[in-house]
């Protein structure tokens, strides 16, 4: 009985658990943490035409395309952005910079830096390739910083935490700035 | 990750080897600066041994004053301890860490069989912090004189020569200083990066092969070159299918004292049309997202307690910008590489480019990436998969670090170590 009653709590524990997680994964997602200053959130919902950045199609520089994303918050639109990126363009004069399978976990804005957390597969579907890897680490860093003047640096981070690179050679373990010049295929 | 495990390092691999230095006092003779008390009578403490280069041997002052010390486990690393405190100095580097301060001597520490040695101003930018006394150069009359205990000051910026770490940030003041030119070289040890490995495939290509796997095999037959053809010791950073962290290869090049660093990829693309040659050295400014972090800490603290975090973040500047003191040596070599590289395959020509590479930014010497050809092309991944391709890229390879070791020994090309 006592054995039943223990392996009862367990998963009353484990599933109380789950439901918080999912719960603050959401709010943190949307940027309604608990007790987080109204100032934070701008006019709901907000429409914006934004210059999404990915690559030509000899993969050597980032190329532009325009669209109209529509987001509930600052944050909630940072992240529908990101999944514009994600989206891939939409003719067939670009190329993608990003896995399509890569979904962004959480977006979090603060003091003039975001955080994008990424899944997984935004390493591990990630084709390789150097400049291929500068080209989407900075296709989501210049679409960000270029978009939004509030936005100066972007970390990008991987299932919640720091990562030394993408794909293994660009390192992206601190914030970053866009690099406009990668437009016409140079790093500066 | 890196930070800690910088720390790890730093910290918990000190090992106190460097108590033999104790071991050997300074010989007194000539060549020598004379130590005394200034008080009236001025007696004479000893003397410490004064190198034709004019550095100290750090061996001779550490004796005189009663200095400890360990090294870390990587080498690169030492921590000197006195009376009144403790500093750090770093292999190849001008600065002397300590409590949150550095300061900037005029010319970088070295660290060599011979032991280590220390450029003059050691002696009263560092020195008074250790020992508590004060430290004044004759340099003309080679006396160093001692003030009296207590009279060391270590404060902020009223010591001499010392900056606080935040202003080290700004990368125009700092300006390390080359000098000790030595007579034309060649290359003595090259380290051949092949990357990826283990659980880090690399690029895949559509009919299977690995990036790992492919560019093993070429810095194999690159190695074999090396060695027949110009006797230079070669060393790889790994020599099978196993995982090794970026910093962990840039550190085997600094261990073993390389000339040249060659980090061998495969590329790829989204697109599979996508095909040719690239060639990277480290782009400047990488590691400004550390500094922009640490001004932020630095700003918020308003002025620095000097704790281990402080000191682990700049070690973490510091790990990257040890490549940008090399960098045109770098642009060099991966001139030489892409040339040679799209010349011997007929390859397409993507250019030398810049990035903010992970695996190149803690490499203390002249330091390259080459792409040899994309592996996400299907033809192309055929061709790279053949043996015999594989020489072709490691006979381009090897005859552009000729051509670099050759233009090395006839002084054409600047070398990269002090």
């Amino acid at each position: 009985m006592k054995r039943y009653l223990t392996a009862f709590i367990l998963v009353a524990l484990v599933a109380a658990a789950l439901v918080a997680a999912f719960l603050l994964g959401k709010h943190i997602r949307t940027g309604k943490a608990p007790g987080e200053r109204a100032g934070d959130l701008t006019v709901l919902p907000q429409t914006r035409e934004v210059d999404l950045y990915f690559a030509d199609l000899n993969g050597q520089r980032l190329s532009i395309e325009r669209r109209e994303v529509t987001g509930e918050n600052r944050e909630d639109l940072f992240a529908r952005v990101v999944e514009e990126l994600l989206r891939g363009p939409t003719d067939g004069s670009r190329l993608r910079t990003l896995p399509e399978t890569t979904q962004v976990r959480t977006v979090y804005f603060r003091d003039g830096t975001v955080w994008v957390d990424f899944d997984a597969a935004i390493r591990d579907e990630h084709p390789g390739g150097t400049w291929t890897e500068v080209l989407s680490v900075y296709s989501i860093v210049n679409t960000l910083v270029e978009n939004f003047p509030e936005v100066d640096w972007v970390q990008i981070l991987i299932e919640g935490g720091q990562s030394d690179t993408l794909a293994g050679h660009v390192d992206i373990s601190g914030p970053l700035t866009s690099r406009v010049q990668l437009l016409s295929g140079e790093w500066e | 990750m890196n930070r800690r495990f910088i720390r790890k390092t730093g910290i918990l691999a000190i090992i106190p080897v460097l108590v033999f230095l104790g071991a050997f006092p300074a010989p007194v003779n000539g060549a020598g600066i004379l130590v005394r008390e200034r008080d009236p009578g001025g007696s004479v403490l000893g003397s410490l041994d004064l190198q034709p280069s004019g550095m100290v041997k750090l061996a001779s002052i550490m004796d005189l004053f009663k200095l400890r010390s360990s090294m870390d486990l990587m080498g690169d690393r030492l921590d000197v301890v006195g009376q009144s405190g403790s500093c750090r100095l770093l292999a190849g580097s001008p600065l002397v860490l300590s409590r949150g301060l550095f300061a900037v001597l005029s010319t970088p520490v070295r660290f060599s069989g011979a032991g280590l040695s220390v450029p003059l101003d050691f002696l009263t930018k560092s020195l008074p912090g250790l020992t508590g006394r004060f430290m004044e150069m004759d340099t003309a009359n080679s006396i160093l004189t001692v003030g009296n205990p207590g009279t060391g000051v270590f404060s902020g910026e009223k010591a001499e020569g010392l900056t606080k770490m935040a202003s080290f940030i700004q990368r125009d003041q700092y300006v390390p200083e080359e000098v000790l030119n030595p007579a034309p070289k060649g290359l003595s040890v090259v380290v051949l990066d092949p990357g990826h490995g283990g659980r880090s495939l690399g690029a895949k290509g559509s009919s299977g092969t690995t990036e790992k796997a492919l560019v093993l095999s070429v810095a194999e037959k690159l190695r074999r070159r090396l060695e027949e053809n110009l006797g230079i010791k070669v060393i790889l950073t790994r020599t099978a299918d196993y995982f090794v962290g970026l910093k962990e290869r840039a550190a085997i090049a600094n261990n073993n004292n390389a000339d040249l660093f060659i980090s061998i990829h495969a590329n790829a693309a989204f697109r599979r049309e996508v095909d040719g040659i690239e060639t990277y050295y480290l782009s400047l400014g990488s590691g400004d997202a550390h500094a922009m972090e640490y001004a932020r800490v630095e700003n918020e603290a308003l002025g620095l307690k000097g704790g281990p975090d402080d000191e682990a973040l700049l070690e973490a500047i510091l790990w990257d910008m040890a490549q940008t003191s090399f960098i045109s040596q770098s642009r060099d070599a991966a001139a030489l590489i892409q040339e040679s590289l799209v010349a011997g395959l007929k390859g397409n020509d993507r250019g030398v480019r810049q990035a903010p590479l992970a695996v190149l930014m803690g490499a203390r010497m002249p330091a390259v990436l080459a792409e040899i050809g994309f592996i996400s092309n299907p033809e192309q991944e055929i061709k790279l998969n053949r043996e015999s391709y594989q020489e072709e890229v490691a006979r381009a390879l090897y005859s552009a670090i000729e051509r670099y070791h050759r233009g090395l020994l006839r002084g054409e090309i600047q070398g990269g170590r002090p």
